[in-house]
């Protein structure tokens, strides 16, 4: 991190955490959450997506595994969800590693669209069964999370929405450290060779395959975390967690504000998050499909006018901005 | 003795094509070998058999005696064959060093020593000057560059340059032609290089192996082979072959 940037980010930070203190309204907390959560969950698919330049259409299926693996393992073993969360990374990345390593003879449209129909088979396997070796998995129905009545972070559950939202702060801090930590490494090196020219860096010696299974391993691991972190926050689980509709949502957050980049994501999700929640809420009833008209509005505007995401035009800005100063 | 580097029968095809027909040749250690011929020859297909790109169909590509053929190109790369692309292949959203540098690791985990590494390679081709800069916004002639020194920093034995010549102005080629030399004598690198400009041929090779429709039909010392009427014939058809 350059010297310019860290007062910027220090405050950044600094406004993030004091936000629930001044917000006190709960349905703006839990909007604020939501942004977080989708700026982790674009981040995680940005460590594959932007560092390796593989896009995923296929993202919600590890953020469906960590969902159910946790909850499974809450209910049926009694497992607290915090270790919960860190099995269902794990098994999102050996899940991840079956997935990875058929998409990944393919390239370009045909690795989307193998990721997307993984998904899509998870999404109906989840859907139509109903039990699985004593587990009742109830299908299309869902699964509600029972309330425990000591409230720790162990059992990941809270009384305010308040904690929630410091815990997903501390969860983007993390993955954002994460992600610049593997771009500045030497995996993160072979990542971007990959990216720009396969042939080239096979030609020099990269295993191209086994470093996309490691960005991919890392990716779904963090995925499924942000999963526990939605199911014990909704303590609602249900197939719809696996949805298509899902992983495109959390691809266009990466897109729109900047694949490849450290804060694109983050960017991306302040925008399009707030966009989806505000008008689903005022327009949901009486206009149930308007919010797509916008949703669709502002891509559109973005592809057309900053193809690289809004980050770049942003910089660009802030670059302006920081010379002009003496 | 096993020769450094030697190819038997090797055979690739495209369907009915065959892009590389029973083609054996043997290169010496510190011999640089011309490969000329047409278009669509099999010169690029017969680089990308040795380097793993494609398998052959049948025949033999041996490297110091240990057969080759087939392996995926990474591990061909560590066994020593470094390779430049005919149409250049730079990461473009990295800057020249990087670009150096991620070829360099392959030989060391340490960032120091590999920084040192590349920047040496970047001094030995001049552009050093330029390391802070985007591979994309390199000139041809810096690109051509940049792919010899990324093809430098993995140490190959053996170096395949694929039209490193192509596009390249009078005075470009002159320095290139050096650097080419260079790269055998300082660094005791074997060379096969795909070469049209004829000027160049004539002046870097030991020996030059021509191809035409996917078969070799000469081989020898520069000035010999191109008085060949097989030769001249491939090159500008049987008017000219017979005359």
């Amino acid at each position: 991190m350059t010297a310019g940037s860290v007062l910027p980010a220090a405050c950044a930070v600094a406004a993030a955490a004091l936000f629930p203190l001044v917000v006190r309204d709960p349905y703006f907390v839990h909007a604020a959450i939501m942004v977080l959560l989708f700026a982790y969950l674009a981040t995680s698919w940005n460590i594959l997506g932007g560092l390796a330049g593989q896009h995923s259409f296929g993202h919600s299926a590890f953020f469906g595994i960590g969902a159910y693996v946790s909850t499974i393992l809450f209910i049926y073993y009694h497992v607290p969800p915090l270790v919960g969360m860190a099995v269902g990374g794990v098994v999102a990345s050996v899940i991840s590693i079956g997935i990875g390593y058929p998409c990944f003879k393919l390239k370009g449209p045909y690795f989307a669209l193998a990721t997307l129909a993984f998904t899509e088979i998870f999404r109906i396997v989840v859907t139509s069964t109903e039990q699985i070796g004593g587990i009742d998995l109830k299908g299309a129905a869902g699964i509600l999370i029972p309330l425990q009545p000591g409230k720790s972070l162990l059992n990941f559950q809270f009384s305010g929405k308040t904690s929630y939202y410091y815990l997903i702060l501390v969860m983007l801090l993390a993955i954002l450290f994460v992600y610049r930590w593997m771009e500045r490494s030497r995996w993160g090196l072979y990542l971007a060779a990959i990216r720009d020219n396969e042939d080239a860096a096979r030609s020099i010696g990269i295993s191209a395959t086994r470093y996309k299974m490691i960005a991919l391993a890392v990716s779904a691991f963090f995925g499924a975390t942000a999963g526990t972190f939605y199911a014990q926050l909704l303590l609602y689980i249900e197939p719809a967690l696996f949805s298509s509709a899902f992983s495109i949502e959390i691809l266009l957050i990466a897109v729109v504000g900047g694949a490849g980049t450290l804060l694109g994501p983050f960017l991306g999700a302040l925008i399009l998050t707030p966009i989806s929640e505000l008008t689903r809420t005022y327009l949901g009833g009486g206009y149930a499909g308007v919010q797509l008209i916008i949703y669709g509005a502002v891509l559109v505007a973005v592809m057309m006018f900053a193809p690289q995401g809004l980050i770049v035009p942003l910089k660009r800005g802030w670059r302006l901005l920081a010379e002009r100063r003496p | 003795m096993v020769p450094f580097f030697k190819i038997e029968h090797l055979e690739k095809r495209f369907g009915g094509l065959a892009a590389v027909n029973n083609v054996s040749m043997t290169i010496g250690e510190g011999e640089i070998v011309g490969l000329i011929g047409p278009n669509g020859a099999g010169k690029t297909t017969l680089f990308n058999v040795i380097t793993g790109v494609y398998a052959p169909k049948r025949g033999k590509v041996l490297l110091k005696g240990q057969d080759i053929a087939g392996l995926k190109p990474e591990r061909i790369c560590a066994m020593g064959i470094g390779r430049t692309f005919q149409i250049v292949k730079p990461f473009s959203s990295l800057t020249v060093l990087d670009n150096v540098l991620v070829a360099a690791y392959r030989r060391t985990a340490s960032r120091q020593e590999a920084t040192d590494a590349a920047m040496d390679i970047l001094r030995f081709l001049a552009l050093d000057e330029k390391s802070a800069t985007l591979a994309a916004h390199l000139t041809l002639a810096q690109k051509k560059r940049l792919e010899m020194a990324r093809a430098l920093a993995t140490r190959p034995i053996f170096l395949l340059l694929d039209e490193t010549l192509a596009g390249l102005n009078h005075t470009e080629i002159d320095r290139m032609i050096e650097t080419v030399q260079q790269v055998r004598e300082r660094r005791g690198v074997t060379i096969l290089a795909v070469e049209h400009v004829m000027r160049a041929v004539m002046k870097i090779s030991d020996r030059v192996v021509v191809m035409d429709e996917g078969k070799k039909i000469a081989e020898g010392p520069p000035e010999e082979v191109v008085r060949k009427p097989e030769v001249i014939k491939a090159y500008l058809g049987d008017d000219y072959g017979s005359a």
